[in-house]
């Protein structure tokens, strides 16, 4: 080897060991580390609050060394961290963690130099909090805000209250107007051999709260539609209209104003059964809890038209609360009607809420209609019109029970509030139904459930019943996939079948699938079509757009024995 | 009241077409206009709010909820089991949403939960559904789902054209929450389709319930139609006229012979009248054609060629006619079918050597079955006959000499 050869290879050794020496600066030193003081806050149930979070450094998976007071050294792991604070688990119940129990935790320095963005940090209303805890002062550090002055006078307190209670809310007029509710749009259309539907829907539901400083309710519910039936046999069916569902305003009715006034359209608050009222409500909360009320006005026709004018209406209520902690409300109501300045309804309501303890409830409404002898279809008298019974009960969160009941039959009224009939379906008809069901967790996220309900109406009865076993985040990760066995006896024919159901979640939504098949046997008929066995396939998918935006899209599509048809729809809302 | 005052206007006024859908549209848009501030992350409190919330029944440690930096911001880690606290499980949509919908000065929320979902939730069904909300909706999209079953417990399961039929169709005012009282029974609905039904004209036939007598809520034609008797063949495809002649359906009479009693006295083959057929048609024939009848000849042992006349002189294989066969069919043919014909044949031609035969193998004339040969095969030949018969006297090698002496095939 020539000397120049020499001198060739040791200048590029030379420039070789300069290269590598940044790299090796870079990735062979030992990462700095910093301690950070902790300090529990909170001990609950095997967890324990920290007073440093994410702008100290810490992340999930830390390891906290907490040093209780002559005692052995505690290692907890970090579960959750917030900007300022951060939740750990006890590896094991330790007696001699309690709240003020300092420790330490190591961290990267390089988790400090570029500390995330949390949402609260861009705003320049918050104020700058600096790092907790850490020994070493990170440059930029700021100083802790200022806490303004307290404005609130003190308030009394005794030592038989808790600290800090009761918090004083503000007054009213100290409120900001809140805006809640929420627009939508949605659409579905149903396509088949022999007619076509289709059905579109846009509105808004917009509560406006401390409008003019005093706790008053604006309440607007407005919709708009339009619906399309395109049939075969010409009988096609156009219809769009506009409809306003609520406009109304509230005065007082909350905890600090016991007497409430309501004008406008909105529905009666005392009780919903006597329907939207165009007029004012007023009810006054006595001292015992219980409530009165009384309402005027018009009713508007329950239809989508929602015709008003027609019908006047006087109410008044009664809701009695009863129990130590108010377990029981019994409601009694009284409306008299007018169509067209003829008297027409004289309906007495009652209903019954029960919650004896957590795991009861029970639910009942009656309502009876009074005739006197100038009905021609109804003989005068009382008539129990409607009613409906509701009691449940679940077994420490692993099953549950319910019976139902329902019973209805026509009122004889002047007002048009149900599809007309026939007089004698009117004086003959009705329907009551009795059912129960229940369900068990038969084994963990395993649970089985089941229906039976027996009907009768005027000329008829039946039982039907279905059995379903749905199987929780076993077969899908959060998921729920369910098979149920149905069946029925109905009035003209008699169904069979069973339903396969999937559906899982994900991070902003979910969707399902479906599959359903039953055997329609038609009651009497003995031509070839006495038989249908008719299936359908479902699915549909929802997500969130964001945090004020949904969707929903869904469809299903029917085939088997005379019938072929698909169905497609769409929802979008906006939350405010 | 009287049925006549009782309501039966028309039930669509209609605005101009579509104007309600962008009436809508400019509602939806009005309202995403109106507010336009980020939304209140769940969970999370905003000054502005101000603390509505006693706190009497709260824990003394604050930080379980308050960040400790100021009170208008929770803790990021917030959780609160409330099934567990409070019995009641917030799934779906409530498991997203802000405590304060609830938890609010307008009411102590037992009180609310006292009443179940109608408590916070006006229940634009009026109470006439009852509380069992779940039944029909779910707490994630509240979109009504498997109505076949919930249909079902009324005693009105969905079945054939009501399963894709559009609720509006059956509750014009689902639109406003009122589905309760629908009629169950067809005509209530249907009185349009009644109206339309002129081909027959239902109304002036009488038919105006009942429905489903007739009709499966498949189709109101064709397939779905009942007939008293399956309409096959050719009857699906007839006018209905061509038995119910001058719309009468009334008092139309349901035996076939009451329609085809021309073709009854004009069938030959066989001869109907002749043969005093039943006029119960059914008993031989399908109302999808006359032809391939069916006959039960049940307890018939005798007179065959009066219906079979055709088939005894068709037969060429063996021509039964030139032949001479009798006519007593039932000598050699069943009732099951024509073939294959057992006779009894005096020669013992079913066993032996001789088993197997066809007919044509020893009675070489079709024409003429008493003539046969026992000569012509080659086991039969003269010579090897001769040589058998040797000293048999009186031996003729003829076929009817075969015969005489050996009636039973044998030696």
């Amino acid at each position: 080897m020539t000397i120049g050869m020499r001198a060739r290879l040791l200048w590029l050794s030379l420039l070789a060991l300069v290269c590598a020496q940044p790299a090796a600066a870079q990735g062979g030193g030992e990462e700095a580390v910093l301690r950070v003081e902790v300090r529990v806050t909170s001990v609950v149930a095997g967890e324990v609050y920290l007073d440093v979070g994410r702008d100290s450094g810490l992340e999930t998976g830390d390891r906290v060394r907490l040093l209780p007071p002559g005692a052995a050294p505690v290692e907890v792991t970090v579960v959750s961290v917030s900007s300022r604070s951060a939740r750990a688990r006890l590896e094991a119940p330790s007696p001699a963690v309690d709240v003020g129990t300092s420790g330490e935790v190591r961290v990267p320095a390089a988790r400090l130099a570029a500390p995330p963005q949390s949402p609260g940090s861009a705003d320049p209303k918050q104020p700058t909090v600096p790092v907790q805890g850490v020994s070493q002062d990170p440059p930029g550090a700021q100083e802790p805000a200022q806490h303004p002055g307290w404005s609130t006078p003190p308030e009394e307190w005794n030592d038989q209250m808790p600290l800090l209670a009761p918090a004083q809310a503000k007054e009213q007029e100290q409120r900001a107007v809140t805006w809640r509710g929420f627009a939508f749009v949605d659409g579905q259309a149903t396509f088949d051999d022999e007619r076509d539907y289709a059905l579109g829907r846009a509105g808004v539901d917009l509560q406006a709260q401390d409008l003019f400083a005093e706790s008053g309710v604006l309440h607007l519910d407005l919709e708009g539609f339009a619906r399309m039936a395109d049939l075969s046999d010409g009988l096609d069916d156009d219809e769009s209209r506009v409809r306003l569902d609520r406009l109304s305003y509230l005065w007082g009715g909350d905890r600090e104003r016991p007497t409430s006034l309501e004008g406008g359209r909105f529905l009666q608050r005392m009780l919903p059964e006597f329907g939207v009222l165009d007029g004012v409500e007023w009810t006054q909360r006595l001292t015992s809890g219980d409530r009165l009320g009384v309402s005027a006005g018009f009713l508007p026709e329950w239809t989508p038209e929602m015709e008003t004018g027609d019908d006047l209406q006087v109410a008044a209520a009664w809701r009695h609360l009863a129990g130590a902690d108010d377990q029981l409300e019994l409601g009694l109501g009284y409306q008299k009607t007018w169509h067209e300045g003829e008297s027409d309804r004289d309906l007495a309501l009652g209903t019954l809420d029960w919650r004896p303890d957590p795991s009861w409830n029970l639910h009942g409404t009656a309502w009876v209609d009074f005739y006197d002898s100038s009905e021609e279809v109804k003989s005068s008298g009382a008539e129990l019109t409607q009613a409906t019974l509701n009691a449940s009960k679940h077994f420490s969160n692993a099953a549950g029970l319910t019976l139902f009941g329902t019973h209805m039959r026509y009122p004889d009224l002047l007002r048009y509030e149900y599809k007309p009939v026939e007089p004698t379906t009117l004086d003959d008809f009705e329907n009551t139904r009795l059912g129960v069901s229940g369900w068990s967790e038969i084994a963990r996220k395993v649970r089985l459930s089941a229906r039976v309900s027996w009907w009768t109406d005027d000329e008829d009865d039946g039982l039907t019943g279905e059995l379903r076993l749905g199987v929780r985040d076993r077969v899908l990760s959060q998921g729920e996939l369910a098979l149920a066995l149905f069946g029925g006896d109905g009035k003209y024919s008699q169904v069979t079948g069973a339903r396969l159901s999937a559906s899982r979640s994900f991070a902003s939504g979910w969707w399902t699938l479906g599959l359903e098949s039953a055997l329609h046997e038609s009651d009497g008929f003995e031509g070839d079509q006495a038989e249908l066995w008719q299936h359908v396939v479902r699915a549909s998918f929802d997500r969130d757009l964001g945090a004020s935006w949904d969707m929903s899209l869904w469809g299903d599509q029917r085939f088997g024995d005379e019938q072929q048809a698909t169905t497609v729809g769409f929802s979008l809302r906006r939350r405010f | 009241m009287t049925a006549s005052t009782r309501h039966t206007r028309s039930r669509t006024r209609q605005l101009a077409p579509g104007a309600g859908l962008v009436g809508a549209l400019l509602c939806a848009a009005l309202a995403c206009a109106i507010d336009q501030r980020a939304p209140t992350p769940v969970q999370e409190w905003y000054e502005e709010l101000g603390p509505v919330i006693r706190h009497d029944e709260f824990p003394g440690d604050c930080t379980l909820c308050h960040t400790g930096d100021d009170w208008h911001t929770i803790r990021e880690d917030f959780h609160f089991d409330h099934l567990a606290e409070t019995g009641y499980a917030l799934e779906g949509a409530h498991a997203a949403a802000q405590c304060l919908r609830c938890h609010n000065d307008r009411g102590p929320v037992q009180l609310y939960a006292l009443r179940g979902c109608a408590g916070c939730h006006d229940d634009i069904h009026r109470g006439q559904l009852g509380q069992d909300c779940e039944a029909c909706h779910d707490q994630r999209t509240w979109r009504p789902s498997e109505q076949v079953t919930k249909h079902m417990e009324y005693g009105f399961p969905l079945v054939g054209a009501h399963a894709a039929t559009a609720c509006w169709r059956c509750h014009p005012d689902a639109q406003v929450g009122n589905f309760t009282r629908t009629p169950y029974s067809c005509e209530e609905c249907h009185r349009d389709d009644l109206a339309q039904a002129l081909e027959p004209d239902h109304q002036a036939q009488g038919w105006v319930a009942g429905c489903e007598q007739c009709h499966i809520p498949t189709s109101w034609t064709g397939a779905g139609f009942n007939h008293p008797w399956p309409l096959t063949g050719a009857h699906r495809s007839a006018d209905c006229s061509g038995c119910h002649a001058g719309g009468v359906y009334a008092g139309t009479p349901d035996q076939c012979v009451d329609c085809h009693l021309a073709e009854y006295q004009s069938v030959k083959q066989p001869d109907h009248v002749a043969l005093n057929f039943s006029t119960e048609c059914q008993q031989c024939h399908s109302t999808s054609s006359w032809q391939g009848a069916q006959f039960s000849h049940a307890g018939i042992v005798t007179g065959c060629v009066q219906c079979h006349l055709d088939d005894y002189q068709g037969t060429t294989s063996p021509a039964h006619a030139s032949a001479g066969f009798p006519t007593s069919c039932e000598d050699c043919h069943s009732t099951n079918s024509w073939t294959p014909a057992q006779f009894d044949h005096s020669f013992p031609i079913n066993s032996g050597k001789h088993g197997g035969l066809e007919c044509s193998d020893c009675h070489l004339q079709p024409s003429n079955y008493q003539l046969f040969s026992c000569t012509h095969c080659h086991e039969h030949n003269q010579a090897a006959m001769a040589e058998q018969h040797d000293g048999v006297s009186g031996y003729v090698w003829s076929s009817p000499a075969c015969y005489d002496c050996h009636p039973q095939g044998d030696a």
